[in-house]
């Protein structure tokens, strides 16, 4: 069975699916039981880290933006951080505090399009979120606003919504404007009670019962919610800097999917994204964040994938409040940059995506031309681990028919935000039953 | 009075014909109005419904597979599309995103430009990669002027 894009629209309209972004799920059964799972990915990373060779060290941020338009800031401030360290240069100060401002932005808009738009549909039974509108308009209303404040921070801060332009190794071109920070404070003031209204909202669905027992992964820093900083830390008790993530994690190649499956240091496959964040960092959320998190029921760390739409929404209201502060601190610095200059080496960079920790690596010439380039995104990283969750998933539910089992697939998938080559998801789901 | 134009670029430079809509918004540039606002996109449908919620006229230029020979432009009056009651559940598919979503999602909301135009090419390669196949680059000068043309009526609608 495929699903495609607008089948029962007229021919005008249907023919205007967007190829990009494809996603299968193999599931192979036999005599009851599954025996099989092979989800295929499509994702572009590996053609992005050979375009990068040959490059100027100053290129990564706005080439490496148009690989996700859904987190064209995440791919940004890793590679900024990598490329910084490679040349020797710590950006601190308000300019690490804009981008963490921008970082905001990109988790606003992020979660809330798939809290709203593609995660919520699935729990309340609607088929997508315009058929969720039909019937809640307000809700689906209030999820736009949200998102838009998201969209408007990045553009403030990162000059463009999609593929940001005002981003450069070592810092900004330009500094924000003070009247359009002030406005955006009262927006986000707005945003705050919205997005604590979401969290409420998604706190009343049901859950099926579900646990993700390999390791969870994320960063930690000393006193911050992890955005731009911190070290690799699981729940094993990993806790090593991001220099030694490939010493950690490794990539396997598997024949069916086009991206590499991150390998981790447990026995079981490890998972990054907003569960392992928060419960990573959950005591490092604002005080009002932590309130909703007990409100809706989370406790201190959530381990039911189902429920990662609660800790989206926890995130939400973190991330205006983050924004709110940096805001209301804010002072602008002498200059939008450091100066970088180029030297030979490597550097390291890895910041938390929405959906999870994204690392980059260079390695420069002494001129700055990039002679390697590493890129492992978080969806990677999280395949062996929903191939894992699918397959007890899928086993528990083999008396569903086709349709309703491809759904609840779907549903389960999406639990996990995956990068499906970013804007567009098919599922393409071919049971063989035996 | 000037009309409210704004003209969108869908697709992906990196994904060879993909980037066509982009491509044609590079044309264009310096022979629009200056009131046009443009805008590049990914095709996702929340921030399409904010670029052209309000406007006399919002035209789409993106890579569209209909089956037609690599190159064909198609030019769809796509208006009526923003009217009516959207016709049940089903009208569009499981959660995936584009611009069918965009206009159906435009339409529930009440965030629908009063006119729209779609100008496509047929792609012939969807590959990573750079720089359009020789097909579609043929495209990138009849599709810019099917764009201009209609952004010209609207401005003369408006004047008249």
């Amino acid at each position: 069975m495929t699903h495609r894009n607008g089948e029962t629209r007229r021919l005008d309209v249907a023919a205007l699916a967007r190829i990009e972004g494809e996603a299968s799920l193999h599931v192979a059964v036999r005599d009851g039981l599954v025996t099989d799972v092979q989800l295929s990915i499509f994702e572009p990373p590996r053609f992005f880290e050979a375009l990068l060779r040959g490059r100027a060290y100053t290129e990564p941020p706005d080439i490496t933006a148009r690989i996700c338009g859904i987190c064209p800031v995440a791919y940004q401030m890793s590679a900024c951080q990598a490329l910084e360290q490679a040349c020797g240069v710590s950006v601190d100060g308000q300019v690490a505090q804009l981008r963490r401002l921008l970082y905001c932005g990109e988790w606003i808009e992020s979660h809330t399009l798939h809290i709203y738009m593609l995660h919520a549909p699935d729990f309340l039974g609607y088929e997508s979120a315009i058929a969720l509108a039909g019937d809640h308009r307000d809700i689906v209303e209030r999820g736009l606003q949200l998102k838009k404040v998201g969209n408007d921070i990045v553009s403030m801060i990162g000059g463009r919504a999609i593929h940001p332009v005002n981003v450069r190794v070592g810092g900004f071109y330009k500094l924000p404007v003070a009247t359009d920070l002030e406005a955006m404070a009262e927006r986000l003031r707005w945003a705050r009670d919205a997005a604590i209204d979401t969290a409420r909202w998604v706190a009343t669905f049901d859950f099926p019962d579900a646990r993700l027992d390999g390791d969870l992964v994320s960063l930690r820093h000393e006193h911050e919610y992890p955005m731009n900083q911190g070290r690799l830390v699981s729940t094993s008790g990993l806790d090593v800097a991001v220099e030694e993530f490939s010493e950690h994690f490794t990539e396997a190649h598997v024949a069916h999917s086009t991206a590499l499956q991150g390998v981790g240091p447990g026995p079981l496959p490890h998972t990054v994204g907003p569960l392992a964040r928060y419960s990573l960092n959950s005591e490092r959320l604002s005080p009002t964040a932590r309130q909703v998190a007990t409100d809706t029921g989370l406790g201190a760390a959530c381990r039911n994938p189902f429920q990662s739409i609660i800790v989206r929404a926890v995130e939400v209201v973190f991330a205006c409040d983050e924004a709110l502060r940096i805001i209301e601190e804010y002072e602008a610095p002498a200059r939008p940059h450091l100066e970088v200059s180029a030297r030979a080496g490597t550097g390291h960079g890895c910041t938390e995506a929405p959906r999870g920790s994204l690392y980059h690596r260079y390695t420069l010439d002494a001129e700055g031309v990039i002679t390697n380039a590493v890129i492992v995104p978080p969806t990677a990283q999280n395949q062996p681990s929903i191939e894992r969750s699918l397959r007890q998933f899928v086993q528990s539910r083999l008396h569903l028919d086709d349709a309703e089992l491809t759904r609840q697939c779907e549903q389960a998938i999406r639990n996990y935000d995956p990068c499906i080559s970013c804007a567009t998801h098919f599922l393409d789901l071919r049971l063989d039953r035996g | 009075m000037n009309a409210r134009v704004v003209v969108i670029g869908v697709g992906n430079r990196f994904r060879r014909d993909d980037g066509f809509g982009p491509l044609v918004l590079d044309a264009i540039a310096g022979d629009l109005p200056d009131e046009v606002v443009t805008n590049e996109s990914d095709g996702e449908p929340t921030r399409l419904i904010d670029m052209w919620a309000g406007a006399d006229l919002a035209v789409v230029i993106e890579a569209v597979r209909r089956g037609a020979a690599p190159g064909t432009v198609v030019d769809i009056d796509a208006s009526h599309h923003l009217q009516g009651a959207v016709s049940g559940a089903r009208a569009v598919a499981s959660h995936s995103l584009g611009l069918a979503q965009a206009m159906a999602l435009g339409r529930v909301v009440g965030r629908t430009p009063a006119q729209l135009w779609i100008v496509g090419v047929e792609p012939l390669d969807l590959d990573l990669g750079e720089g359009l196949s020789e097909a579609v680059s043929e495209s990138l000068e009849p599709a810019s002027r099917r764009v201009l043309d209609h952004v010209r009526a609207a401005f003369a609608v408006a004047d008249t």
